[in-house]
């Protein structure tokens, strides 16, 4: 059903993890880095310019590694990755109030349930 | 226990010195992200799914106080205050700062500790059974086997390169704690008929993608003949194990592909010339580590407290009955912690709970905790007299949680919840399933059953040794949980039967009560245990009670 709701309402982001703290990172329109997918720059899904981003970013690994794009949807005007490993790295683990959950400000996307 | 000598410290100061000059050299460019991977591996560092995860080496789960006080520190220092005890007897903090592990590095060497060896392709930390030096069913203690083990494959340049990880463990008694057939090497001190002292070699061993019970190819190898004989298997292995493909570069795939019969006859080979290069040097050193392994003094105590303690209180009685084992000398027992209060994360601890381990030790212990493969901690040698205390401090601390061997006392790996490789989640699970049966109040009457929870195929949560296993995998996007049955890590090692299609996360757990509720059904008696149950009657009935409406249709 998720896939569905990215086939029909999908974006794409791109992700990385930072070279020091190792914590997820999305690309902003502004071309900083957020640590919050509801302030990610949302590419549409035909868009070539987020693998384009990838690819630059497999290039230059100076401030972020391992980037690769998220598949989204919007749920209530919030980005929500449709794929539930996305859900664990935009929230941090379900079974510690630890990671991007735990700060201060609470826009993520809900976890999931066991 | 062994404690480092000046060669041990310097080889790991030095160590800690090169990765700082390392991390300092990818930060300003002049390392690439690719050149620094390997390095950052080779010193414990994984980039997990929400940040740097660093492991930390405890060579055969042997801790001293000072060392697990050492580590409390730096979890607070450092990390989020507390830290995850593996199914490899190590340590894993799960939220570093790249910058910062050369400081950890540094901090854990000023108590003889260090990540070498914890990942990449070498010869990985040496395990051993975590009752080593204590158990009242060993013969010879597997600990100085192990630490030779770990002195001989510390930097051994010959093997920096492997096809792959290469895994050792090491038991000395009559059952196998271990899990030493599941390893690439299995390691049994026997005896010869003449009582000679000596190895049983196994090799070929492994979980994961191909799930393999380790053969013998050895069956007797006189004592100044392991290392030798170790390095012909590494060297037959390094030069035809398969660097083709990943999946395929274990030495249980060597074996499986080779066959026994040949690859043994390679070995016999090599470690004729290998023998040849010994001159006695390690036996001495082996004689030395053995006299630092010497079972401590051990005092006599009055028993009258803990014999009230037994006949008075029943929480006492029962911690005594589910978490001690039979101690070689009878007015002590082994004390097992157990990381798994009910709902609890499987291995985990926090740095308060690890410094009141590290103080009972300390005050009632000989100074000696171990972590056990199955992510709990023990005090080796607790005299009986003590135990009231002993287990008075560890209650105080939430910590006095009677389930050894019990359906709540659940291996679980990191799962999804950390780990980047995962398909899905492990932890929940395990707390999931802990806190039902807890809530039945059932475990005690269902009695031993060892539950084994892997977040992927890799199988760190060692799912198909488990009585029942649970493997999560992704099936169309959501979280799938395949149950294997009848697996065994012990002496009588067997890998677990697939019981049919997955159950998705929402019926997991009703899907374990369903098996138990089936077992307790169709034991003969309370104390047939699951295990022994599921050997008696195989795979049907269990089958037939999770899927009855195939089982009819097929019938019909
Ligand atoms: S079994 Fe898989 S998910 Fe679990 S820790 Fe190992 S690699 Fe990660």
């Amino acid at each position: 059903m998720t896939k569905a709701a990215f086939a029909s309402n999908g974006f794409l982001v791109v992700s990385a993890q930072d070279l020091i703290r190792g914590d997820v990172v999305y690309l902003g329109p502004d071309r900083h880095w957020t640590r919050h997918l509801p302030d990610a720059q949302l590419f549409d899904r035909n868009d070539p310019e987020a693998a384009a981003q990838v690819e630059r970013l497999a290039l230059d690994q100076s401030a972020v590694i391992a980037a690769s794009l998220v598949e989204v949807f919007l749920s209530q005007g919030i980005p929500r990755p449709w794929h539930f490993r996305e859900v664990f790295r935009a929230t941090g683990p379900s079974n510690r109030f630890l990671g991007k959950q735990a700060d201060q400000r609470q826009q993520e996307p809900e976890h999931v349930p066991l | 226990m062994y404690h480092y000598n000046e060669f041990d410290r310097r080889f790991v100061t030095a160590r800690s010195a090169s990765f700082r000059d390392q991390v300092a050299r990818r930060l300003d460019g002049s390392l690439s992200e690719d050149e620094f991977r390997p390095l950052r591996l080779m010193n414990g560092v994984y980039l997990l799914l929400h940040g740097y995860m660093m492991r930390i080496a405890i060579p055969y789960g042997t801790l001293s106080s000072r060392q697990m006080l050492g580590l409390a520190d730096v979890s607070e220092r450092f990390d989020k205050g507390y830290v995850h005890f593996t199914t490899r007897q190590n340590i894993q903090l799960h939220w570093p700062k790249l910058t910062e592990v050369p400081d950890i590095l540094d901090a854990l060497a000023e108590f003889d500790m260090h990540a070498i060896q914890a990942s990449g392709s070498c010869i990985r930390s040496v395990t051993a059974d975590h009752f080593a030096g204590a158990a009242a069913d060993e013969d010879q203690d597997p600990r100085p086997t192990a630490e030779l083990i770990r002195q001989w494959s510390s930097g051994h340049d010959e093997f920096a390169f492997l096809p792959r990880k290469f895994k050792l463990a090491v038991s000395g008694a009559v059952h196998d704690r271990a899990v030493t057939k599941a390893h690439d090497i299995g390691i049994r001190l026997v005896r010869d008929a003449a009582g000679n002292p000596g190895y049983e070699i196994s090799v070929g061993g492994g979980l994961g993608r191909t799930p393999m019970i380790a053969r013998v190819i050895r069956d007797y190898l006189a004592k100044p003949d392991l290392l030798p004989y170790l390095e012909a298997i590494l060297q037959v292995y390094n030069q035809i194990g398969r660097r083709d493909n990943k999946f395929k570069a274990r030495i249980k795939i060597t074996v499986h592909e080779t066959g026994i019969k040949e690859l043994q006859a390679m070995v016999e080979a090599r470690f004729l010339q290998q023998r040849a290069r010994f001159d006695g040097m390690d036996q001495q050193v082996l004689a030395e580590i053995e006299r630092s392994f010497a079972l401590p003094d051990l005092a006599e105590k009055p028993l009258d407290a803990f014999q009230t303690a037994m006949a008075e209180n029943g929480a006492f009685r029962s911690f005594i009955d589910t978490n001690t084992h039979a101690h070689k000398h009878p007015e002590h027992l082994i004390v097992s912690v157990s990381l798994k209060s009910h709902g609890a994360t499987p291995g985990d601890a926090s740095a308060a709970q690890m410094r009141l381990l590290a103080q009972l030790a300390a005050r009632y212990g000989h100074d000696e905790l171990r972590v056990s493969h199955e992510q709990n901690i023990i005090l080796p040698h607790v005299h009986k007299a003590d135990l009231p205390a002993v287990y008075g401090a560890l209650y105080q601390a939430g910590l006095a949680t009677a389930n050894i061997g019990l359906i709540s006392d659940i291996i679980a790996c990191p799962g999804m919840d950390y780990c980047d490789l995962a398909t899905a989640r492990s932890i929940p699970v395990a707390q999931a399933i802990a806190t039902q049966f807890d809530e039945l109040k059932l475990e005690h009457d269902i009695g031993p059953l060892k539950i084994k929870i892997s977040g992927c195929i890799n199988a760190c949560g060692h799912h198909h040794v488990g009585h029942i296993g649970i493997l999560g995998l992704e099936k169309a996007g959501v979280e799938s949980y395949q149950i294997t049955l009848g697996g065994d890590g012990t002496e009588d090692a067997a890998i677990g039967q697939r019981v049919g299609p997955g159950f998705a996360a929402d019926q997991i757990l009703g899907a374990i009560e369903t098996l138990v509720s089936t077992y307790l059904t169709l034991r003969l008696a309370r104390d047939e245990t699951f295990i022994s149950c599921f050997r008696r009657l195989g795979i049907a009935p269990f089958k037939q009670a999770l899927y009855p409406s195939k089982e009819q249709n097929r019938a019909a």
